[in-house]
């Protein structure tokens, strides 16, 4: 036999295989084993999509929204996902466990790694990881990192550099940054009833005092006061840049880190244009432009001021269509009663910056058991592939399949974002809008978000209102945000990373804050108190922690 | 008819007056929660729901409902119950009558009952008991639902309190008769316990039909999740249902938010508890009674 | 010695026969897991595992113990708890005496099923109602302003807070004891009061020397069951009603250590506070057992 007719015979047979193994794809149930092998299996040459010549299985966790469904007769481990990479890739995928409604991963993973018996792949926090590197339960995934994931992940390291670095250890990738939806997500604003900024013309806002005197003529027509806030004071924190001091969220018992004039970094409380802040919402909570009660609410009851009429103002995300605009347009009968982003304005009327915290929260690992690592990351580099890759073309039937009914989070641990994901989609949506024309939208993303603004637009479906508030017009909140972040008018956090392992050693720090900073504004306590209030803060942690910032982020 | 002087009629006018007051500011908050529940959104959230559901909606219950999970889930929970409940009432009552007995009777008995007492002070924190779970292959089964807390402490207590109640005649009478203490136990004092076996598995019944958590911890897949698991996951994710608002959610968003969805998930869990409660009311009272303290 | 061993047995094998069910699930799933106490003296790394993990003593103790604030929540903890306590029984008793009063059977079980609906609302639910309640301008300040009364800020007043916690718990879980204590009334042997009548003893009289002491046992009861909780004062409640500017009067152990997860999952911290409450309820249970069993003669266990 000749050389020619005997590599076509193993061609054939390595097809004959492939095909058989396509051939009997069945559903390995959560918590059960695979079928395909376990033992390493050399990585197919060519590019990340070319599939194993032998099935490989790969065990992961992961924790989900309760919200995603499935088509009929479909499951978590029978779907479009699980199909297409064992079909496109030859990679089977199973489950050991799946956390459904997301509400106990952390501690679940914690305690699986306990056992000892790991996934192959999975997504932890940053304190899992400094904990799993601790232990070497990971791999370096330097080599595969490199050679196994498409460029167009690599490539987001030309979007956010410094993200990969803190898992790169000694030079070593130990961990994939999951990313995020872009930072345009991150900049607050200052929402307000849309009917009533109207009545009044829409004035342009770029001082407190405008804003103070816009407040207090709409409180005289309208309502009871200005402000809807909550008790934990963090929708309080986010006027900070309206007095140019930034801070993070007092329940989350973190902080926004910036650097000093001397270069130091410090915690956006210890700004001392913080007391200015103090003095203005001391002044607001008497003028009634805070709520006199607004210690007695919650979230829910923050909201319920606003969906009432009772309060004209909030600051917020840029998400704030989905939580008040259908239950205020309802409650309020009038399909111009929801509320519009404002830019912050400013003590002196400069251009506010938009706050941007550090945006990844968490990592993709691997096991150092696990044999196959490179099949993990030609999995991220599917997901990204079908969910942002813009040259991908899928079928309308594929397209459903792999993102209608939130199926898009199916992936879990090998769901990895594209960090310009949201700008794009942004201006895509606005231009289609604007130009009637939908060709251009590409991601399952693109078109909700585009039909979703159509149907409040055309239909008045209060549905919509969320997506419209976020892309639909110009002056919605993500516009507001593209203006900040094209203009470079932003305030990065200068601790770009997770908080130093030295915070352990500190407790619950943030509560002389957050009770010394309500006292104030109650006007229990008087605003000169608040350099006491910071030194006991300091006292009492506020300075370890400041310590292990610099440490950490100064260098 | 007893002669009522008058002072005592003032009492009773008086007396009735405000235990009506008190039952009515008792009543209110279900009444108010059962509008919440039927109510359309934009008035709850304007806060304008008092004690008559106001835009009547079943879409809550729906929400739950309509769902292949639900069906799937309230299987689960009545499974975990009825075993549950069954292996609770069988440990109590092994092991509640023999410390019921006093030291004299049997030797061991303040030994066994410091080993119990022990158990309700201590514990070990979720992270070894996962692994145990992990070790005795018990995840992902109804077994690791049900086995954990075999012996609910303080209920054997009021078990064995009421058997300690009891008078002795009973069981001496059978004695004389030649009876063991297994025959004792089985044919003279179970009878006799029916209202004090109500009482702690009613606690019983209560306990495994609401907890989340335990099949949150020890289910690896979704589909095993007992009835109140399953709503919580619903209703944890309701904010991220509402921010990637699909178009299937836009008519559901007017329709119900977290706190109708919260309402009406509280009163799936009542529904069983008072299609049972009616039943065992009577033993009720005698049950934690007779089960009180040994004087 | 041995002989006598081997007689008690031969005696008491049915007993231990029928407690070895029980006591092999309660030694494999509660005393099973105990060794995860260790990891309060570690610097716990799930990777590591509990053999694995560093060691460092009482160091989570004295991180703990060195917060004034959290000393002050130990504070707010017994004393809410306490308070409760005392407030949840009177309220209880005072109720199950007026519904005594009540001869209508058809009245009486009706009232007694109604005052214990607040049961079984979750606090998540009835946190919203309260807060709405007793608002600035909610229903209760309305009625105190009928009266003349000065608004009282219920939920944001650092002194009156902790009474708001106390008097709401009072008034959701009383209907329980109300019941209990109902039902002991009922079951009192009606030959008492009919001498006590014959010695010419008014109402006044028979429920101050019959019915109370004849409460008396099963309030030791409940009373010893709630102090080995006592340590817990209700973290559901506090957490849906209490905001930081009340922190110093209403902030209790549990909603601390809570914030301490927030941060930086600190199992270790977590499990130290435990294994603190642990040590604090046994010796407020046995002081209360010893007590009750000395004094009264009562014995719970």
């Amino acid at each position: 036999m000749s050389k020619k007719w005997l590599s076509l015979l193993i061609a054939l047979a390595m097809m004959l295989t492939v095909f058989s193994a396509l051939a009997d794809f069945t559903p390995v149930p959560v918590g059960s084993t695979g079928n395909g092998t376990r033992e390493y299996v050399e990585p197919p040459e060519g590019d990340w999509k070319t599939p194993y010549s032998e099935i490989v299985n790969i065990r992961t966790v992961k924790g989900q929204g309760a919200d995603v469904v499935f088509e009929a007769g479909e499951s978590q481990s029978n779907n479009e996902w699980t199909r297409a990479w064992y079909n496109d890739l030859g990679i089977e995928v199973t489950y050991d466990w799946i956390d459904e409604g997301n509400t106990q991963y952390t501690q679940k993973l914690n305690m699986t790694i306990s056992t000892g018996n790991l996934p192959d792949v999975f997504r932890v926090n940053y304190i899992q990881f400094r904990q799993l590197m601790k232990a070497g339960l990971i791999q370096d995934l330097t080599e595969v990192y490199n050679k196994y994931t498409s460029q167009r992940i690599r490539d987001y390291e030309k979007t956010d550099p410094d993200t990969i670095k803190l898992t790169t250890i000694d030079g070593k990738i130990y961990g994939i940054p999951i990313y995020y939806y872009g930072v345009i997500d991150n900049p607050r604003y200052m929402w307000v009833r849309k009917d009533w900024y109207e009545e009044e013309g829409s004035p342009e806002i770029k001082t407190v005092e405008e804003f103070e005197k816009l407040a207090k003529t709409i409180v005289e027509k309208h309502c009871s006061y200005a402000i809807s806030v909550d008790n934990t004071l963090d929708y309080l924190f986010m006027t900070g840049p309206m007095f140019n001091v930034y801070l993070g969220q007092p329940s989350q018992g973190n902080y926004f880190w910036y650097k000093d004039d001397t270069g130091r970094i410090k915690a956006g409380i210890a700004h001392p244009e913080f007391k200015t802040a103090l003095e203005y919402w001391a002044k607001w909570y008497q003028d009634g432009i805070l709520s006199p009660d607004f210690m007695n609410y919650d979230y829910n009851g923050m909201n319920e001021e606003l969906v009432t009429g009772r309060a004209a103002f909030q600051p917020f995300y840029q998400w704030q269509g989905w939580l008040n605009g259908p239950n205020l347009v309802a409650a309020q009968n009038s399909n111009d009663a929801y509320m519009i982003p404002l830019q912050f304005p400013t003590v002196d009327g400069s251009q506010v910056l938009g706050q941007v915290g550090f945006p990844n929260a968490d990592v993709i690992v691997v096991s150092k058991d696990c044999k196959n690592p490179a099949a993990a990351m030609k999995l991220l580099s599917y997901t990204d592939y079908i969910m942002f890759d813009p040259n991908t073309v899928l079928t309308d039937e594929q397209f459903k399949g792999f993102t209608d009914g939130q199926r898009e989070h199916v992936p879990g641990a090998f769901e990895i974002l594209d960090p310009q994901a949201d700008m794009i989609q942004f201006e895509h949506v606005l231009k289609a809008i604007k130009t009637g024309d939908t060709s251009e939208l590409f991601t399952s993303g693109m078109k909700k978000k585009y039909s979703d603004s159509i149907s409040w637009i055309n239909e008045k479906n209060t549905g919509g209102l969320g997506a419209f508030c976020q892309q639909g017009f110009d002056g919605c909140s993500y516009d507001l945000a593209k203006y900040l972040l094209d203009n470079d008018y932003v305030k990065r956090t200068d601790m770009w990373g997770p908080t130093p392992e030295a915070f352990d050693e500190t407790v619950n720090t943030m509560d002389i804050i957050s009770t010394g900073v309500s006292e104030i504004v109650m006007g229990i306590r008087p605003v000169e108190d608040y350099d006491q209030i910071l030194a006991d803060w300091y006292a009492a942690g506020g300075q370890i922690m400041e310590d292990a910032v610099n440490e950490e982020y100064n260098k | 008819m007893k002669y009522k002087s008058t002072g005592q009629r003032v009492f009773n006018v008086i007396n009735y007056i405000l235990v009506i007051l008190v039952c009515l500011t008792c009543f209110l908050p279900l009444l108010n929660t059962l509008a919440i529940s039927f109510s359309a959104p934009s008035y709850v959230a304007s806060g304008q729901v008092y004690f008559l559901p106001k835009g009547f909606t079943t879409q809550s219950y729906e929400f739950a409902i309509n769902n292949g999970k639900f069906l799937r889930a309230f299987l689960v929970a009545i499974e975990r119950c009825v075993l549950g409940v069954s292996i609770n009432l069988f440990m109590m009552i092994t092991t509640a009558y023999p410390l019921s007995k006093t030291k004299k009777q049997f030797a061991a008995r303040n030994f066994f009952m410091a080993f119990y007492a022990f158990t309700m002070l201590f514990g070990g924190g979720l992270v070894p008991w996962y692994i145990l779970m992990n070790n005795l292959h018990l995840l992902n089964s109804i077994w690791a639902l049900v086995l954990p807390l075999s012996v609910p402490v303080s209920n054997m207590v009021i078990l064995m309190n009421f058997m300690r109640n009891l008078p002795p005649e009973i069981e001496e009478a059978a004695m004389i008769d030649g009876a063991g203490y297994f025959r004792i136990l089985v044919s003279i004092l179970l009878p006799v316990l029916k209202p004090s076996l109500a009482t702690v598995g009613l606690f019983s019944f209560v306990y495994h039909w609401n907890d989340w958590f335990q099949g949150a911890l020890f289910m690896n897949n979704p589909n095993n999740y007992p009835l109140q698991t399953y709503l919580q996951t619903l209703l944890t994710n309701f904010r991220d249902i509402l921010r990637q608002s699909g178009s299937d959610y836009y008519s559901l968003l007017s329709r119900m938010n977290e706190q109708t969805g919260r309402a009406a998930q509280l009163f799936l869990g009542l529904v069983p508890i008072l299609v049972v409660y009616p039943f065992v009311q009577k033993y009720f009272t005698t049950g934690l009674v007779m089960g009180s303290v040994k004087g | 010695m041995l002989n006598k061993f081997k007689k008690t047995l031969k005696r008491d094998w049915p007993f231990l026969l029928m407690l070895l069910p029980g006591v092999i699930l309660t030694a494999i799933f509660s005393y099973g897991p105990l060794y995860g106490i260790i990891m309060a003296f570690q610097d716990f790394n799930p990777g590591l595992g509990f053999a694995g993990s560093k060691w460092v003593g009482l160091d989570n103790f004295r991180l703990i113990f060195k917060q004034a604030q959290f000393l002050n929540t130990i504070y707010n903890t017994f004393f809410i708890s306490i308070m409760k306590i005392i407030f949840q029984t009177l309220a209880s008793v005072v109720f199950a005496l007026q519904l005594n009063e009540i001869r209508n059977n058809g009245a009486k079980r009706l009232f007694q099923t109604i005052v214990y609906i607040p049961n079984f609302v979750s606090w998540v639910i009835m946190a919203g109602i309260l807060l709405n309640l007793l608002a600035t301008d909610g229903i209760v300040n309305q009625m105190l302003k009928v009266f003349g009364a000065k608004p009282v800020q219920f939920i944001s007043n650092r002194k009156v807070f902790p009474w708001t916690l106390i008097f709401t718990d009072m008034w959701k879980t009383f209907g329980f004891g109300t019941v209990v204590y109902l039902a002991t009334m009922t079951s009192i042997d009606p030959e008492l009061y009919e001498s006590a009548i014959i010695d010419g003893a008014g109402r006044w009289k028979q429920t101050l020397y019959i019915t109370l002491p004849m409460l008396v046992p099963i309030i030791i009861l409940m009373t010893v069951l709630a102090l080995g909780n006592v340590l817990s004062a209700g973290f559901d409640q506090v957490y849906n009603l209490y905001s930081p500017v009340v922190y110093p009067t209403g902030d209790i152990i549990d909603t601390y250590v809570y914030r301490l997860g927030l941060q930086n999952g600190k199992y270790a911290i977590g499990t130290a506070v435990g294994l603190f409450k642990s040590v604090v309820s046994t010796v407020l249970i046995s002081t209360s057992l010893i007590i009750a069993y000395k004094t009264a003669n009562y014995k719970v266990f």
